[in-house]
């Protein structure tokens, strides 16, 4: 039983891997269309990865769907934020654009909060976690249990740190969890859209945005979506004008 | 000939006599107020060639015979035009009566250099009065052909005010059929960028004594060369149009590229004319005898100068749009037919000198906007935009000859490079197919050059930045991919918390399994503490026995183990611990009387002596057995409180 169940997961992967190189040698042909397909058929395998979110990225890019381009870009971006070469592609995209939106200033330990959130993918810091947790119980036993005083005393100084960065990674771990989980940022797809003060067809026109534009969503009503930019202006879409990271 | 001057010499006399007798008749019994007759001739004294200017011969009197003999080099386009004023004034009574005649001469300058025209003669009362003489000095023109152009304009304005008259009288007597101008154009649906060839023609059944553009077609959406040249005279044909017979002349003469394609319009042009038109004079009809004289075009009198506007059809041009297909990746915008030839002057040099590529296009067609092809020098080559020399001769079929691109390039470190083949592509409207010709790939090998010629190129420091050619997004990533299953995550899932608490468990069993030992290690020593004083009873017994079987050194080993071996057991320290320190110290620890534990410290100094020192020993054992009994059994009670 066991072992059929490893054969079949292990014929999946190999699929997989085909579908992925087949697609790879269509990128490097230029045949933009078919590289997608492929790599759609894998996706259509519920399976994910950040490599391949890139290379879709890539093949969109290639075929002149900047708006496509992006959201494959994040998506990758989001099970691989320290990867250079996501974020050049990506900003590479971004510059390509109608909008360019300005930020709101973060203030100084919101950038440090926000650069170890980036430095790993939520997985990665889930691991991190376990282990300072781990580390912080050894600690935690040499000090209860050693007679040595040098020994109770390092035991004391390393569990401290562990704590922290237990209490750290923990934070970490838990927002990465619940951004990866929640899809609560997207692409705008529509070339132009106008975004309404309400979530009605008559309500008063705020602001236009362009294709390709990230934005963040606050919240669903009918078929309109909340959408925040990251200048901080919030209105009203048509759900099916953007699409969820 | 002698026929014609006779009649000429008939006609003035008639003319003077019939001019004095009006004289006569207005002016009888007035005296002339200024007396002196003067009669001046005036003019610009320094003219360009080309340049139309005019003459004016001004006398304070009503002359008659008016005669100017020779003009020489200068052509005289219209003239004499008369113009008279008179005033007439009362002054005390006395009546005074100016009057002024001018005769204006419109000539044009042809040759260059000094033209002296003689006096001109004039007739008043039958004396006759000489003007002074005039020099004009030609001088090559330089403003160019604005300048001309606007003095054009301005004697048209002054000339206009002249022969207002004229116009209005004789308006109606120039019909369509007359005089006309038509656009010609070579081809009515040209392809985008191919050479159009718009033709102004002017047909004509009377003489044309001046010409001058009043409106020039404007071509939107072309790119336009004059191919008319504006120092020829106009090059005169005669036709024969619906049995009449017509003078024709192409007047301009253009090359039109469309830049664009679709329904481009041409606005008309218009011209101004001055014809020249023999008039009927109905009036003397009936009396004048001499009427088949003046009938005689020779005699100007009665040929009036008419100004007439004129103008031409419009046309409209179909530009067809290049086509599509098979559109080389080079093209420019090169339309026409052409060759195309690239050569370098040298493969092999050293670094920091100079190579030449020259690339010649020649051929018909948009020559003019054919661009420099883009060579594509290796990066590392210093390489400038090219020198561009081209002939281009306009004639009537069009513009053709050839352009040279020479493109410099210092190739500035040594190697072996590559200048790629450059392609250049036109579009034949002929045959409507494009053409391609590719130069030749040149490898060059460059040396490394003198080692002064370094410093002209470093001269800030020895290295040099990368130079970015171009701007891509990174390449897809081809490794081994790992893949996992979507919306999978780590975090909140049973192996998390499994992998959480694991540590905790572990530290739980480290927890009791120490508590355990202990308990263990714990009865031991109680065990041992309880057996403490029954083992060292033994040993006592055991050594007694030894005593009395004479074996003496066995015996005080057997003491001072019961002894030692009682602490130990006691206080659970392993026999490498024991000294009279620890003894004296766990004692000590146990709040034994200072008695007890002196008592104790002794026998085991005594004992220890008693070892290593052998003598009379017989006594001595009894004592010590006694002492080490007692000691014991004082620290069993001392410890049990």
């Amino acid at each position: 039983m066991l072992l059929f169940v490893v054969l079949v997961l292990q014929a999946k992967a190999q699929t997989a891997d085909s579908l992925m190189i087949q697609a790879n040698n269509a990128y490097n042909k230029g045949l933009y269309d078919s590289s997608i397909n492929l790599y759609n058929k894998v996706l259509n395998k519920n399976l994910e990865s950040a490599d391949l979110y890139y290379n879709l990225g890539n093949a969109w890019f290639k075929k002149g769907e900047i708006p496509h381009a992006i959201l494959y870009y994040e998506k990758a971006k989001k099970l691989s934020p320290d990867d250079e070469d996501i974020n050049y592609n990506l900003r590479v995209a971004n510059s390509m654009i109608v909008d360019k939106i300005e930020t709101v200033p973060k203030l100084f330990f919101q950038e440090w909060w926000a650069y170890f959130y980036d430095l790993f993918g939520a997985n990665q810091w889930a691991v991190i976690l376990l282990v300072s947790w781990a580390m912080l119980i050894l600690f935690f036993g040499i000090f209860v249990f050693s007679r040595s005083r040098r020994t109770k005393k390092t035991g004391f100084f390393l569990g401290v740190l562990f704590l922290l960065l237990t209490v750290v990674s923990y934070g970490l771990a838990s927002q990465k969890y619940h951004h990866s989980i929640s899809h609560n940022e997207a692409i705008v797809f529509t070339p132009t859209i106008t975004v309404k003060s309400s979530p009605t067809q008559t309500a008063v026109d705020l602001f236009v945005i362009h294709e390709g534009t990230k934005v963040k969503i606050l919240d669903k009503v009918d078929n309109w979506v909340k959408i925040k930019i990251s200048n901080g202006s919030v209105g009203w879409v048509p759900e099916n004008s953007v699409e969820e990271i | 000939m002698t026929n014609k001057k006779k009649r000429m010499k008939l006609v003035i006399k008639y003319i003077n006599k019939f001019s004095l007798s009006i004289a006569l008749l207005l002016f009888t019994g007035i005296a002339f107020a200024g007396g002196e007759v003067s009669f001046t001739a005036s003019t610009k004294n320094l003219v360009e060639v080309g340049e139309r200017f005019q003459i004016y011969y001004t006398v304070n009197a009503n002359g008659s015979g008016f005669r100017v003999s020779d003009f020489g080099t200068l052509s005289v386009l219209s003239g004499p035009n008369r113009s008279s004023s008179s005033s007439i004034q009362y002054i005390n009574g006395k009546m005074s009566q100016s009057t002024e005649l001018t005769f204006t001469y419109l000539v044009m300058a042809t040759t260059e250099g000094t033209v002296n025209i003689p006096p001109a003669t004039i007739r008043v009362d039958g004396r006759t009065y000489k003007s002074n003489a005039l020099t004009i000095k030609v001088v090559k023109g330089a403003a160019g052909a604005a300048n001309t152009q606007q003095n054009r304009g301005q004697q048209q304005t002054r000339n206009g005010s002249g022969s207002s008259a004229n116009v209005s009288v004789s308006d109606g007597t120039v019909k369509n059929s007359d005089l006309y101008i038509k656009a010609l154009v070579s081809n009515k649906h040209p392809y985008l960028g191919e050479q159009v060839i718009v033709t102004y023609r002017i047909y004509t059944k009377i003489p044309v004594s001046d010409m001058s553009v009043d409106k020039l077609s404007s071509f939107p959406g072309f790119w336009t060369k004059d191919l008319s040249d504006n120092n020829k005279k106009l090059q005169q044909s005669t036709k024969i149009i619906n049995g009449e017979q017509y003078v024709v002349a192409d007047i301009r003469k253009m090359a039109l590229y469309p830049q664009k394609s679709g329904k481009l319009k041409i606005d008309p042009m218009e011209l101004q004319c001055m014809t020249q038109v023999r008039t009927k004079a109905k009036r003397r009809r009936s009396y004048d005898p001499f009427e088949d004289f003046f009938d005689d075009p020779f005699f100007n009198r009665n040929v009036k100068n008419v100004k007439v506007t004129i103008k031409s059809n419009a046309l409209t041009i179909d530009v067809k749009p290049l086509p599509q297909e098979n559109k080389p990746a080079s093209f420019n915008g090169a339309v026409g037919e052409f060759t195309f030839a690239s050569k370098i002057d040298r493969t092999k040099l050293k670094s920091n000198e100079a190579l030449t590529l020259t690339i010649t296009i020649s051929g018909r067609g948009n020559l003019e906007l054919v661009e420099a092809p883009k060579v594509n020098f290796p990066t590392d080559f210093e390489s400038y935009d090219p020198k561009v020399t081209s002939r281009i001769r306009t004639n009537g079929n069009g513009v053709n000859g050839y352009k040279k691109f020479e493109y410099l390039a210092i190739p500035r470190n040594p190697g072996d490079f590559v200048i790629p083949a450059t392609t250049f592509s036109f579009f034949n409207p002929k045959d409507g197919k494009y053409y391609s010709y590719s130069s030749d790939e040149f490898k060059i090998h460059v040396d490394k050059g003198n080692g002064n010629s370094n410093g002209i190129t470093y001269s800030n420091s020895a290295q040099e930045d990368i130079h970015y050619i171009g701007k891509d997004i990174h390449h897809i990533k081809t490794g081994v991919v790992q893949f996992r299953k979507m919306n999978h995550f780590l975090f909140a899932s049973t192996l998390f918390y499994g992998l959480a608490l694991l540590p905790l468990v572990l530290l739980l069993i480290v927890f009791l399994y120490k508590k355990q030992h202990q308990k263990r290690m714990g009865n031991l020593d109680l065990l041992r503490n309880k057996k403490a004083t029954k083992v060292a009873r033994g040993r006592l017994h055991k050594a007694e026995k030894l005593r009395k079987e004479g074996n003496d050194k066995a015996f005080f080993d057997e003491v001072a183990q019961a002894l030692w071996g009682y602490i130990a057991d006691k206080f659970s320290i392993s026999q490498a611990e024991l000294s009279m320190e620890t003894v004296k110290q766990k004692l000590e620890q146990q709040q034994v009387d200072k008695e007890v534990s002196d008592t104790f410290i002794n026998v085991l100094n005594d004992i220890e002596f008693a070892r290593f020192a052998p003598g009379d020993t017989k006594g001595k054992m009894e004592n010590i057995y006694n002492e080490a009994m007692g000691a014991i059994l004082q620290a069993e009670k001392a410890l049990k409180h």
